[in-house]
């Protein structure tokens, strides 16, 4: 299988120029995600996120793991394992704020991996996402407080809203609800609907604070499986 | 220590082109307001 629009990470003008802004705005960006060739033979694609630091250098990349093969009932079913290469191996990168965990959208329903990322240290964890309108309502916002609560981190999940005008396949609508929890598992932001920034203030103290009000990751035991 | 973050909603379609200057403008409004 073949994209011509699609191209492998050195050759994305969209990585190149956006590194380009981030430079010359000194911020950092997590960019998540692009659909890149991989490069293997079989022509797969990658779902992948990047961490983009002040200088426009990229400090981590992540390959989205799960893949989101389901049917979601009607005429609506995913198989993104398909057309993209699964990642295997978990991320998270040091920041001025602490270290942040990259994951991607269906991931979120794997926790372990979440775990993961909070016994490496994670203090915010990146969740990109294109929900769909069928999962959005129920599943969106609970499981995200989850992941934040049971890892202590803060959440920020960048969404995708929206009619997609696509020229080949189905068209889709995504949920959009760009949200940031604490470690709590408060909501400080919902974006709702619609395109746009949603601004939001991170007091990052409120990773230790809550983690020693509830010590959930240093609690943790080991456990057999059951017979 | 606080962070001030920005979360960016796009609506993407299949036109790279477009997607990167809708994708620009708004971290460029978001680094204007702080980001």
């Amino acid at each position: 299988m073949q994209n011509r629009r699609l191209a492998l990470e050195d050759d994305d003008a969209t990585l190149a120029r956006l590194r380009e802004v981030i430079a010359e705005l000194g911020i950092w960006l997590s960019l998540g995600s692009l659909a890149l060739m991989s490069g293997d033979a079989d022509g797969r694609f990658v779902n992948r996120q990047f961490l983009i630091g002040a200088d426009g250098a990229i400090q981590a990349r992540y390959d989205k793991i799960h893949m989101f093969d389901v049917e979601l009932g009607g005429s609506e079913s995913y198989r993104e394992s398909k057309g993209y290469r699964p990642g295997g191996q978990a991320v998270a990168a040091d920041t001025p704020w602490g270290k942040l965990g990259l994951t991607t959208c269906y991931d979120m329903r794997f926790p372990m991996l979440y775990r993961s990322l909070a016994e490496a240290g994670a203090a915010i964890l990146t969740v990109p996402s294109a929900f769909t309108v069928t999962t959005g309502p129920a599943h969106w916002e609970v499981l995200l407080r989850a992941r934040a609560i049971e890892t202590g981190c803060f959440v920020l999940a960048a969404a995708q809203w929206g009619s997609h005008s696509i020229s080949r396949g189905r068209a889709r609508e995504t949920y959009g609800h760009s949200i940031a929890i604490d470690p709590w598992g408060r909501v400080l932001a919902d974006a709702g609907a619609g395109v746009g920034v949603t601004h939001v203030t991170l007091d990052l103290d409120a990773v230790a604070q809550t983690r020693a009000r509830i010590p959930s990751l240093a609690n943790a035991r080991p456990f057999a499986p059951p017979a | 220590m606080d962070l001030r973050a920005a979360l960016i909603q796009l609506n993407s379609s299949d036109d790279p082109e477009a997607n990167l200057g809708e994708t620009e403008r708004l971290i460029r409004q978001a680094a204007a307001d702080g980001a």
